[in-house]
């Protein structure tokens, strides 16, 4: 029989896990904290004055014009809502698998996740010329006539795809949180935080009735956000698919979606894990460079896939003999953007086959580096389809360049600042990992004389 | 059209007319007062006008009729909100001008007359506001067809510029001051005679009579000068022929043009109606004209012809020189042949072709079917860019030319119906500014002219202005002469003022006003007869009318008589106002017929030296298609318009050629000095393809200091460079510099990149298979087509008239309400116009061919753009328009990135906020103004044709063709555009829908638009390829 790895370090004890894990929701923040807190909260505070400006004077701020009518907005929605696939991806399909090393990040990337996806939410409002209006996307029963939406637009698909994957996320990530909530209520020494949490635990006893409609729960829920982690970025490939833009138009986006979405998830995930990992060294025995390298073969696996999809493309373009199309790829990589091509194709597919070496998918600086390339290649492929492709399609006569202003600048730096205080937040408000979820896998690896 | 509109638009006050306001009702007032006591007073109004509207001192000045209205208001207003707002606002007709009805456009014919140029317009206005100009399709000049800088004139009269009343002008700052003190400081130096009204041709009979009468009481001359005036064929055809006219040139009888710079489709003379002309053998046929074009740098004309042949500026007389010389000498062609006065002439010139670099085949080929065509060809030369030191020497050659083919009398008329508005000469000035200097002149009036300006500092006019006693300007803004003058008495605009214009000899065309003057302006004419009226002097018919439009009615008893026209006057005078136009010239079939044949001097031609051409570079002016002479700068619509060749706007730049720019080392935008004329100026280049490798082109009309907020700094005036009015062939010296300007242009590339867009093919290939070069797709569509069972509105472009003028573009903003947003914005990509003229170069760079595509929404039957609104705010309608809904838009964008032409404009901003007071007058009432977000696009017009359905409605009938006109089509001289319901078998659309010729862009892509384009034929041999292979 195949020894099983350890997947949580340190020889612990239950209590050691519940003692530690419970530990920064406890004690008030270390300085350190808050060298990562306070930049990420001035970089919210900068993304709040942007986009208030945006709202206040108008769309043309950014650097969207005629003919690139969508641009950093869409590209960083793309880019966030990519990245919010990784959490659910490893909470609910690697459950189904049973995939026990999940135990160890699986809470922190689910917060990332919805974090990720709030981030992104904000996107699609602020680039509309008229915000205060979005609603007007939503279906609902309203008193002005007949007015109704347009099924047919991918962009209200996307509407009810991000909305649907930012609900089951979060309750699946609440639910999976009840049991450790519970136990913070119970440690509490403080009214208030026994108010909060208590109210948070929803009345947990852990009672066995307790624990087995929270099983089944969990299991059905896991079971809704599958098919949503593969939807929604196939429904947000959409948004570029259906149209009948050359580079836009492909049959391929769905799944070169949903790969690129995994594949940048991870590159975030284990860029926070690696954060966190410095920021709070304990977290080092539930976080172990084994989960990381798991992650790192994700990372070049999916990474595959894009190249993959990348090269397809332009085999299509070449074969189906549309000559705009094969213009439109051909400028992508000898164009006016050749250089954003070449970064997304440079960081999405050739930085990542460093993994195939194990000892660079076991370095922390390493995979860091990696997954901080890895995340800019990802935004870049964005830019690459959204920017590229409207910039020059079927008339020459209205191609024209994309205008990247200081707005485009500070909601990209902004978004990142939304997203990072809210996880910091976080961290110190919620159990980051999951206490339950580690104690029966606890003993794994360390032979089975230990277990009764 | 309304008859009344002599008395109710009567735009002239009484002379002598003081500051006070007469329409107070001072009489029924004052009995109230004499009559009641105070206590009365206050009982009366309490018991009967508690108006809630009292003003706060307690005077009660609201009279009971104006109670109601405002009770009406207040009750409209009570009911939306219960702030009290300023009532006075909204106040409607109550007793509205009988020929008014709200919501319903009137018509005025009027006409505008600029520097010679006369058009004849219909002028729509509503409420009693003039919104939009379009031609006067009775006028034979222009007649339907407006161009871009006419129909911009609508802007002009609100311009928030303007000034609002004289002034006095001390230190170059304006001094508010009234009509009677003007005229109390100004007369008293008239009587000391030595007056000089310095004016552009005024082409206004009336408005000329009164002139001389004025210079009867008042010593002194009337001197003429155009910035951009006809000076050169003048001079030309008087050492030709003796007379000093310009011709009527008869495009539309010649089957072989050949211009040698002069650009008349675009800016020379009288573009709309030359292109107009030029268009009716322009259909493919086997009568299809053929143009020849020899010009240094690209014009429109250039860029429209059939053979387009560069030379340097210098060399456009050996251009002449070179058919003449192989009509004449080699071919030995024409009566002159055995002339040897001539072929000595002419033996100056046996290397033309070599000198010029030109393929003497080519020569050779030119001239023998001009012979062929003898005629029924013409010549033609003339405009800034050909005025080089020997511009007489070209216009003379030309018109030996045209007498060597016998065109004289048949394809241009200098005898019998000649042109007679182009006075102005650049003589008359030189030798004002002499007079000046010598002191002669004590008051000088500059009138519709702004020499400072438009003359080059070497001329010395601003010196010379210093001697000059009194100057007063008439100008309508503070401008570059305003500055330098001692009284600006500003004249109405011409939409505010009555007047007369006189194109060709016998065509006339009447000026109305349309309305009341914006400002406390009074027009030139009231001003002189105010001052012979004030003095006494000048006869009694200038010194006795009580306005202006009495001494035009009193001038146009005399003319009527004079021209012979039967009927008393009242009933000729309504008839007159009401179709715009007197139109002596068609009388027995004159200006249908050939004119008589004017005998050549030759004398003029045998004297021609051959020029010399040695300078590496020659720097050329041009005029452009917007600007002019830059008396519009400071119109934003102008300055928005793209060039029709380089796109380019807001600017001014240097064209160079390809391979000049490689030769200096330059790129586009890279700012270059250049000295020429005696003067360096710096200006960005742009690369222009076709242009002459040693011309350095650029356009005068930019660079105005003071034209006010919208033209003031914009680009250089290149008006500096022509020392001498030499225009065109100036010795320039070029050091490059290492700044750069970004132009803003509207256009991002320029190749079709071997697409099928605009398909062009040759007249031959046309004849023998009329869809020649159209490549056709099969198009499967998975879904059955919707049935359109009523209207079916679609539209057909014919590429082979379309000269790419522009006037459609500002048509339509002028209709459609389009915004205006600037360099910067341009510069960010955000140009707003709904229909656009992509213009595309093809073949070679050195000397490419050019097409234009008008460009606007296609109405597709599918829709690409309808499909992925999530609010549905763009659908299509039962009659096949593609519809915007601006209040539903949410501002996606998605619509504009689907959009496979990419004719949807978005607001990025709240454009209209930057309207300014007046400007919002210009606006057009039926359409909607957008609000920041939302998209925007062509409607096809939509608002005329519901006012088109309206009208059948009315009538119980259904629209029928020609009913509707979009405004791009309304404006377009060459009748490029057709418009109409395709269901209508017999209408001229759906004629034109089904010809082989049309077809669809992109039609691979199965939009199925409701826009089709006809191919572009030109009459050459081959017709030139991307090089890719044609799609």
């Amino acid at each position: 029989m195949i020894k099983r790895e350890i997947l949580i370090e340190g020889n612990k004890t239950y209590k050691d896990i519940t003692d530690e894990i419970c530990a920064p929701v406890e004690t008030l923040p270390p300085k350190g904290w808050f060298y990562y807190f306070i930049p990420a909260k001035l970089g919210l505070l900068f993304y709040l004055s942007v986009v208030a400006t945006i709202l206040g004077v108008g769309m043309g701020l950014m650097g969207v014009n005629h003919p690139v009518g969508w641009g950093t907005d869409i590209v960083t929605f793309v880019f966030w809502v990519g990245i919010g696939h990784a959490g659910t991806l490893i909470s609910a399909i690697l459950f189904l698998f049973r995939q026990k090393w999940r135990t160890g990040i699986n809470r922190t990337a689910e917060a990332m996740t919805i974090f990720a996806v709030m981030t992104a939410g904000i996107f699609p409002l602020i680039h509309t010329g008229r915000p205060w209006l979005a609603y007007w996307l939503l279906p609902y029963p309203n008193q002005r006539g007949p007015l109704w939406v347009n099924f047919r637009s991918p962009l209200l698909w996307d509407v009810f795809a991000v909305s649907t994957y930012l609900t089951v996320s979060l309750v699946f990530w609440y639910i999976g949180m009840v049991p450790d909530i519970a136990t913070l209520r119970d440690r509490a020494k403080n009214k208030i935080r026994k108010l909060v949490y208590g109210a948070l635990s929803l009345g947990w006893r852990g009672t066995n009735r307790n624990w087995q409609h929270y099983e089944s729960l969990y299991l059905i829920l896991a079971g809704l956000s599958t098919p949503l982690v593969l939807s929604v970025h196939s429904i947000v490939s959409f948004d570029f698919a259906i149209s009948g833009l050359p580079g836009w138009h492909t049959t391929i986006f769905p799944p070169y979606f949903v790969a690129g979405a995994i594949f940048s998830g991870f590159a975030m995930v284990v860029t926070l894990m690696i954060l966190i990992r410095i920021g709070m060294p304990q977290m080092k025995d539930y976080v172990t460079i084994n989960h990381l390298e798991v992650m790192n073969k994700i990372i070049m696996a999916t990474g595959l896939m894009v190249g993959y999809a990348y090269a397809s493309e332009f085999f299509i373009a070449w074969y189906s003999g549309v000559e705009y199309e094969k213009y439109a790829f051909i400028n992508r990589a000898f164009g006016p953007y050749w250089w954003s091509y070449w970064i997304m194709a440079g960081c999405n597919v050739i930085i990542p086959q460093i993994f195939w070496f194990r000892n660079m998918r076991r370095s922390i600086p390493v995979m860091f580096v990696v997954s901080i390339f890895v995340n800019i290649g990802m935004w870049f492929e964005r830019f690459v389809i959204t920017v590229t492709s409207l910039h020059r399609d079927f008339l020459p006569a209205n191609w024209g360049m994309f205008n990247f202003t200081f707005y485009d600048f500070g909601v990209i730096i902004g978004s990142f600042g939304m997203f990072f205080t809210l996880f910091l937040l976080f961290l110190r408000v919620l159990p980051m990992v999951a206490m339950s979820e580690v104690k029966p896998v606890l003993n794994v690896g360390r032979g089975e004389d230990h277990h009764a | 059209m309304n008859s009344n509109s002599g008395e109710t638009m009567s735009s002239e006050v009484m002379k002598n007319k003081s500051g006070t306001d007469s329409t107070q009702k001072v009489f029924w007032k004052s009995l109230e007062e004499k009559n009641h006591s105070e206590e009365f007073k206050k009982v009366a109004e309490r018991e009967f006008l508690s108006s809630p509207f009292a003003t706060e001192d307690g005077n009660d000045e609201v009279a009971r009729r104006d109670f109601l209205k405002l009770m009406g208001a207040s009750i409209a207003l009570a009911s939306t909100a219960c702030v009290r707002k300023p009532v006075d606002r909204i106040v409607p007709y109550a007793e509205h001008p009988p020929e008014i009805t709200p919501g319903v456009a009137n018509y005025y014919a009027s006409s505008w007359a600029y520097a010679g140029q006369v058009t004849g317009l219909i002028v729509k206005t509503r409420e009693g506001r003039p919104i939009k100009l379009e031609g006067n399709p009775g006028f034979p000049v222009n007649k339907n067809g407006l161009s871009a800088a006419a129909q911009a004139q609508i802007l002009s009269l609100y311009d928030p510029d303007r000034l609002q009343s004289p002034v006095k002008v001390e230190n170059g700052s304006a001094q508010k001051i009234t009509w009677d003190q003007l005229d109390e400081a100004v007369t008293p130096e008239l009587k000391k005679g030595s007056v000089v009204l310095l004016s552009s041709s005024l082409s206004s009979p009336s408005t000329k009579q009164l002139i001389g009468d004025f210079f009867q009481g008042f010593k002194g001359k009337h001197v003429v000068w155009d910035a951009i005036g006809a000076d050169d064929v003048i001079e030309g055809q008087k050492a030709s022929y003796g007379n000093s006219i310009v011709p009527r040139y008869r495009f539309d009888r010649a089957k072989m043009i050949v211009s040698f710079g002069a650009d008349f489709l675009g800016s020379w003379l009288s573009p709309a109606e030359f292109s107009s002309q030029f268009a009716q053998n322009r259909k493919p046929s086997s009568e299809m004209n053929k143009l020849v074009v020899f010009e240094s740098m690209m014009s429109l004309t250039g860029a429209n012809s059939d053979t387009r042949i560069q030379v340097k500026p210098s060399q456009t007389l050996t251009a002449v020189m070179a058919i003449l010389h192989e009509l004449i000498v080699t071919q030995k062609a024409s009566r002159y042949a055995g002339d040897g006065a001539i072929q000595k002439t002419l033996s100056q010139f046996s290397n033309a072709a070599a000198d010029l670099g030109v393929d003497s085949a080519l020569i050779s080929q030119i001239a023998k079917d001009l012979w062929a065509n003898k005629g029924q060809s013409l010549a033609v030369a003339g405009g800034l860019n050909t005025r080089t030191k020997d511009s007489l020497s070209l216009q003379v050659a030309v018109n030996f030319l045209n007498s060597v083919l016998e065109n004289d009398g048949k394809t241009l008329d200098g005898s019998s119906v000649p042109v007679v508005s182009y006075e102005g000469s650049y003589a008359a000035i030189e030798s004002l500014i002499a007079e000046m200097n010598r002191g002669d002149v004590h008051t000088l009036i500059i009138h519709r002219a702004n020499p400072v300006y438009a003359l080059a500092d070497s001329f010395g006019f601003k010196e010379a202005l210093k001697k000059v006693k009194l100057v007063i300007y008439t100008g309508g803004h503070f401008d570059e002469t305003a500055k330098l003058a001692h009284y600006v008495a500003p004249d109405h605009h011409h939409l505010e003022n009555w007047g007369d214009n006189e194109s060709q000899e016998g065509v006339y065309a009447i000026q109305q006003p349309t309305v009341r003057p914006l400002y406390d302006t009074r027009s030139l004419e009231l001003t002189f007869i105010s001052w012979a009226y004030q003095l006494d002097a000048g006869p009694a018919r200038l010194r006795e009318p009580d306005s202006w439009l009495q001494y035009l009615q009193t001038n146009w008893r005399d003319l009527k008589n004079k021209l012979g026209l039967a009927g008393d006057f009242e009933s000729f005078w309504t008839n007159f106002l009401r179709t715009g136009v007197v139109d002596t010239s068609s009388r027995n079939g004159k200006r249908s017929s050939n004119a008589p044949e004017r005998k050549f001097l030759v004398n003029a031609f045998t004297s021609i030296q051959k020029p010399k051409s040695d300078t590496a570079l020659e720097l050329v002016l041009y005029t452009s298609v917007g600007l002019g002479d830059g008396s519009n700068s400071n119109n934003s619509w102008l300055q928005e318009l793209p060039d029709p060749i380089t796109k380019i706007v807001w600017d001014s730049y240097v064209s160079i050629a390809p391979q000049t720019a490689k030769t200096l080392g330059v790129k586009e935008g890279q700012v270059i000095e250049i000295t020429a004329g005696g003067v360096t100026l710096k200006l960005p280049v742009h690369i222009q393809p076709g242009c002459h490798p040693g011309a350095l082109a650029v356009a005068v009309g930019l660079g105005r200091t003071d034209a006010g907020s919208v033209g003031s700094g914009v680009g250089v005036n290149a008006f500096q460079f022509a020392s001498n009015a030499v225009f065109a062939g100036i010795d320039a010296k070029v050091n490059v510099t290492s700044e750069k300007i970004e132009l803003a242009n509207t256009q991002g590339h320029h190749s079709m990149e071997g697409r099928q867009i605009v398909v062009q093919a040759t007249l031959k290939d046309y004849l023998k298979k009329p869809d020649a070069n159209i490549h056709k797709h099969k198009m499967l569509s998975l879904w059955p087509k919707h049935e359109y069972k009523g209207y079916r509105w679609a539209m057909v472009i014919d590429q082979s008239v379309c000269t790419g003028c522009s006037a459609c573009v500002v048509a339509c903003q002028s209709e459609n309400n389009v915004p205006v947003v600037g360099k910067k914005h341009i510069l960010d990509g955000r140009e707003m116009h709904w229909i656009r003229i992509d213009r595309y170069y093809v073949g070679d760079e050195s000397n490419p061919e050019t097409v234009f595509q008008p460009m606007l929404c296609q109405h597709c039957e599918n829709a690409p753009c309808e499909t992925v609104c999530p609010v549905l705010a763009t659908t299509h309608s039962d009659e096949g328009l593609n519809q915007m809904t601006y209040n539903r838009c949410v501002g996606t964008r998605y619509c504009a990135n689907n959009c496979p032409y990419k004719v949807r404009r978005f607001n990025w901003f709240n454009y209209t906020t930057t309207l300014k007071k007046p400007e919002v007058y210009a606006l057009n009432p039926d359409v909607t103004v957008r609000s920041r977000g939302v998209m925007e696009k062509c409607t096809f017009c939509v608002q005329r044709i519901h006012d088109a359905k309206g009208v059948a409605k009315d009538k119980g009938i259904t629209v029928k063709d020609g009913d509707v006109k979009t405004a791009c089509q309304e404006s377009c001289p060459t009748n490029a555009i057709i418009f109409g319901n395709v269901n209508d078998k017999g209408a001229l659309v759906a004629k034109t829908f089904d010809d082989p010729r049309a077809y669809s862009v992109l039609e691979e892509f199965n939009a199925v638009p409701m826009v089709k384009y006809q191919t572009k034929i030109r009459n050459s041999d081959a017709v030139q390829s991307d090089g890719k292979g044609a799609h």
